[in-house]
C-alpha cells in the first residue's frame, strides 16, 4: 500500500510527466519508465487512470474555467498563443463554464470548448507539417505530402494513442481506440482520400481528445 | 529557488528522463500547470460548490443540454429594470380589499380620488395611472401614424397583466427575482441553446440556483452559440455529430474512472457529460436556426416591429433583444433575460422618469407584438431592483426625489399569440385581485403581510406558479417548489387559470 506522502509525491511526478510530455514525449513510453521508478503504473486495461486518488473524503471535480480552457489547451499541444485561437477563444469564452462547477456543462459550453480544441489542434498539425518526421511529436508517422489514409488507420491509431497519452496522462483503452476508429471511419467517408481529409481526420482526433482532457480538470 | 536554478534544475531532470521538448517551447513545472488549472486527475479538495448544494437531487445537465423541454410551457421573457423606477405606475396598487388606496401621494401619483379619475385601460382593465410613460410606450404612442400604430400594437386585445407587490432592496442586485432556476426545475430548455442572459443581469435567484446561460451582449454572441467556430465550421452534420460521439465516449470514460475512486461529483460529471454529447449531436443534425433579424429573411416582421436592418450594430439593444425574444418564442433557447439599465432616475424631475418609462414601455410593446406575430403564448416578467419616491404631495406631477423599495412591484403580462385572444384571469377568491399578487397598504407599502413569509424569492414562486397554472400544471406547484405555498395560499395567488 503506497502511503500517502509517496502518493503524492508520485502524483507530482506523473503529473509533471504527463504535462511535459504533451512538450515533447519520445516515442518510447515515458511513462512505463516512470511507473517503474516508482513501483506502480496503470492499473490495467479500460482503467485509464495511473494517478491514485488523494486519501480525502472530500474530494469534488471540478472543470476547467473559462480562463483555464485556452491556456491548458496551449500547454498540452506545446504551443504558445495562437492568433487565430486568440480570436475564437474571444468568440466563445462566453459559454465556456464560468467558476468550474460540473453543472456547468452542456452542450453549448461542450460545444465552445471543441471549437477552441479545433483551433489549437489545427495549429499544432500545422507547426508539426513544417517539422520532418521524427522531430514531430505527435504525428510522426503521418505522411503529410502524400495524402490521406494511405498513412494507414495503424498510423492515425498509433497517433491518437499519443495524444491520449499526452494529454491524459493514461493510455487509450480498447474503448476510447474503438470509437477513435469509429470517428475515422466517419471522417474517411465523404470526400476523397487527399492530403486535406488525412488532416481533417487528424484535427477531428486531437480536437475531441483535447476537448475532453482540457474540459475536465478533475 | 531562483528562476534561473529553477529552469537548470527542470532541464537536467528532462535529459535525466530523456524527454524532448519543442525548442520553442517554455519550461513550465507543477507549480505553473497549476496556476493554470493544468493539473488532472488530482481531485481538487474543495467545498461543495452552490450549484451542488442547491441542486442535489435534480439532474440538470439534461434539461440545460439544449435538448428541447419536456413540459409544455409558454415562452419567459423577463425584463429587469435596473435601478429601480416607478413601475406601479403601470398597474396602480391597490389594498387588500381591491381598493384604491385613500393617498398615493409618496407614490408620485397624488390622491386616491385623483388615481381614481385618472385611470385608463391596460389590457382591457382600468388599472393603469393616467397614460403616462410606460402606457404611453405600451400604447407605442412614439408612432404618429395611426395606421402603423395600430399595425404594431395588435398585441393588446390578446393580453393581460397581473401586478405582484413585495418590497425590494433599492439600487441592488440581491433581490431574489431571477427564476431561471425555477423554469429549468420544470423542465424548460431549449432546442438549440441554453438560457440567454444579457451580460451581468442584476438579479439573485429564486429558490433555485440557475443553469448556466449564454451571456449575449451581441447578437453574435447567439449565432456563434449554434454553429462551432474556427476550424469545426467546414465539418458536416455528420462528421460533427460522429465528433461529438467520440468526446462523449472517452470523457465519460475518464469520469467513470473517478466515480470509482469516489470523487465527488464525477457522477454529475459523467452524465453532463453523456448529455451534452448527445444534445450535441441531436442539434448538429438539425437545420440550424435563423436568429439573426437583420440579415435573416424569415424574421423580416421582426426586424420591422424591433427597428433594425442590416445597418444597426450587432450590440445594439434591439438587435440583442429581439434576437433572443424571437429565440424564447421558438422554442430555440429556455427563459431568456433582458436587463435595461439607468434606471435610477430620481433627479427631482419627473421628465426624465416619464422619458425612461415611455422607452421601456416600448420595449414591453415589442416583445408583446413579437409573440403575436410568431403566434406564440408569452409570459413577460418585469422587475426592478427597488422603486421610487415623490416628496408628500396631491399631485400626480410630483417629481422623483429618491428611491422607495417600500413600494417595489413585479408585473406579470401575458400573451396568447396562438389564440389571440386575452389569458382567463381566474380569481379564486371571488372575483376580487383578480389582476393583483399581494397587496399596498394604507403607508403606502407592500404588505409583508400577504401571506406567511411573504419576500421577494416567494414573490417569484407566485409568478412561477401562474405560470404552471397558466400552462395546465398548477398540479406540480408543490413539487417544483416545495412547502412554498399551502392550498389557501394558492388561492390566493394564483390569477391565472389553464389557458
Amino acid at each position: 500500500m503506497m502511503s500517502h506522502s509517496s502518493a503524492r509525491n508520485y502524483l507530482l511526478l506523473l503529473t509533471s510527466v504527463a504535462l511535459l510530455s504533451g512538450c515533447g514525449l519520445s516515442k518510447n513510453s515515458v511513462l512505463l519508465k516512470l511507473s517503474s521508478l516508482v513501483g506502480g503504473g496503470p492499473s490495467g486495461p479500460g482503467e485509464g487512470m495511473i494517478i491514485p486518488a488523494p486519501p480525502s473524503s472530500e474530494s469534488v471535480v471540478s472543470v476547467a474555467h473559462f480562463k483555464q480552457t485556452y491556456p491548458s489547451m496551449l500547454a498540452l499541444t506545446g504551443q504558445t498563443a495562437i492568433p487565430a485561437c486568440d480570436d475564437v477563444y474571444s468568440q466563445v469564452q462566453g459559454n465556456l463554464a464560468k467558476v468550474g462547477a460540473v453543472n456547468e456543462i452542456s452542450a453549448t459550453q461542450m460545444g465552445a470548448t471543441m471549437s477552441l480544441s479545433a483551433c489549437v489542434c489545427d495549429g499544432l498539425i500545422k507547426k508539426e507539417k513544417l517539422l520532418s518526421g521524427p522531430s514531430r511529436i505527435f504525428f510522426s508517422d503521418i505522411n503529410f505530402t502524400a495524402g490521406a489514409m494511405n498513412s494507414s488507420t495503424v498510423l492515425l491509431d498509433r497517433s491518437f494513442q499519443r495524444l491520449v497519452e499526452t494529454f491524459t496522462a493514461a493510455p487509450a483503452d480498447a474503448n476510447d481506440r474503438s470509437d477513435a476508429s469509429a470517428l475515422l471511419s466517419t471522417m474517411a467517408l465523404t470526400g476523397s482520400l487527399t492530403v486535406a481529409r488525412t488532416e481533417k481526420a487528424l484535427l477531428a482526433l486531437c480536437a475531441g481528445t483535447l476537448a475532453s482532457a482540457a474540459a475536465q480538470m478533475q | 529557488m531562483s528562476l534561473k536554478n529553477r529552469l537548470s534544475e527542470l532541464k537536467k531532470k528532462r535529459g535525466d528522463l530523456g524527454l524532448a521538448l519543442y525548442d520553442d517551447h517554455p519550461l513550465v513545472d507543477r507549480r505553473d500547470f497549476l496556476a493554470a488549472g493544468l493539473i488532472r486527475f488530482s481531485a481538487i479538495a474543495a467545498a461543495p460548490t452552490i450549484f451542488s448544494l442547491l441542486r442535489s437531487g435534480n439532474a440538470f445537465g439534461c434539461e440545460t443540454a439544449g435538448g428541447g423541454q419536456s413540459l409544455s410551457l409558454p415562452a419567459i421573457v423577463h425584463l429587469n429594470l435596473a435601478g429601480g423606477p416607478g413601475l406601479f405606475q403601470l398597474q396602480v396598487p391597490r389594498d387588500a380589499g381591491n381598493q384604491l388606496l385613500s393617498s398615493y401621494s409618496l407614490m408620485g401619483l397624488g390622491t386616491g380620488a385623483g388615481v381614481a379619475s385618472s385611470l385608463v385601460p391596460l389590457f382591457g382593465r382600468a388599472s393603469a395611472s393616467f397614460g403616462r410613460g410606460y402606457i404611453q410606450g405600451i400604447n407605442r404612442t412614439d408612432i404618429a401614424d395611426p395606421t402603423a400604430r395600430a399595425a404594431v400594437t395588435t398585441f393588446h386585445s390578446a393580453s393581460a397583466a397581473i401586478t405582484a407587490c413585495c418590497q425590494l432592496r433599492d439600487d441592488s442586485s440581491m433581490n431574489r427575482l431571477q427564476i431561471l432556476g425555477l423554469l429549468s426545475k420544470a423542465g424548460m430548455a431549449g432546442t438549440h441553446l441554453p438560457p440567454i442572459t444579457t451580460r451581468n443581469f442584476g438579479q439573485q435567484p429564486a429558490l433555485v440556483e440557475p443553469p448556466p446561460a449564454l451571456d449575449a451582449s451581441s447578437v453574435l454572441d447567439i449565432e456563434r452559440a449554434l454553429r462551432p467556430q474556427g476550424a469545426l465550421a467546414s465539418f458536416s452534420a455528420g462528421e460533427l455529430g460522429s465528433l461529438y460521439q467520440f468526446v462523449k465516449g472517452i470523457s465519460a470514460r475518464q469520469a467513470l474512472a473517478l466515480e470509482r475512486r469516489s470523487v465527488t461529483g464525477a457522477d454529475k460529471l459523467r452524465e453532463n457529460m453523456v448529455c451534452a454529447g448527445d444534445a450535441n449531436t441531436e442539434v448538429a443534425n438539425r437545420p440550424v436556426p435563423k436568429v439573426n433579424p437583420k440579415v435573416d429573411a424569415e424574421l423580416a416582421a421582426i426586424a420591422q416591429v424591433w427597428g433594425v436592418n442590416a445597418n444597426t450594430d450587432n450590440g445594439n439593444q434591439s438587435v440583442v433583444f429581439s434576437s433572443m425574444v424571437y429565440s424564447a418564442l421558438m422554442g430555440y433557447t429556455g427563459p431568456v433575460q433582458l436587463q435595461i439599465g439607468g434606471r435610477d432616475y430620481h433627479n427631482n424631475t419627473r421628465t426624465t422618469g416619464d422619458a425612461n418609462d415611455l422607452a421601456d414601455g416600448v420595449v414591453i410593446a415589442k416583445i408583446l407584438q413579437t409573440a403575436m406575430i410568431t403566434r406564440k403564448k408569452l409570459v413577460l416578467i418585469v422587475t426592478a431592483d427597488g422603486s421610487v419616491q415623490s416628496p408628500t404631495s396631491d399631485s400626480n406631477e410630483a417629481v422623483w426625489t429618491s428611491d422607495r423599495g417600500q413600494a417595489g412591484t413585479a408585473q406579470i403580462l401575458v400573451i396568447d399569440g396562438e389564440s389571440g385572444q386575452r389569458p382567463r384571469l381566474d380569481d379564486r377568491t371571488g372575483g376580487e385581485l383578480s389582476h393583483q399578487i399581494g397587496y399596498f397598504g394604507q403607508g403606502q407599502n407592500a404588505s409583508m403581510d400577504f401571506i406567511a413569509g411573504w419576500n421577494d424569492q416567494k414573490m417569484m414562486a407566485a409568478v412561477f406558479a401562474n405560470i404552471l397554472a397558466w400552462s395546465g400544471h398548477a398540479n406540480l406547484i408543490d413539487m417544483l417548489a416545495p412547502g412554498q405555498f399551502s392550498s389557501t395560499d394558492l388561492n390566493k395567488i394564483l390569477k391565472l387559470g389553464a389557458a
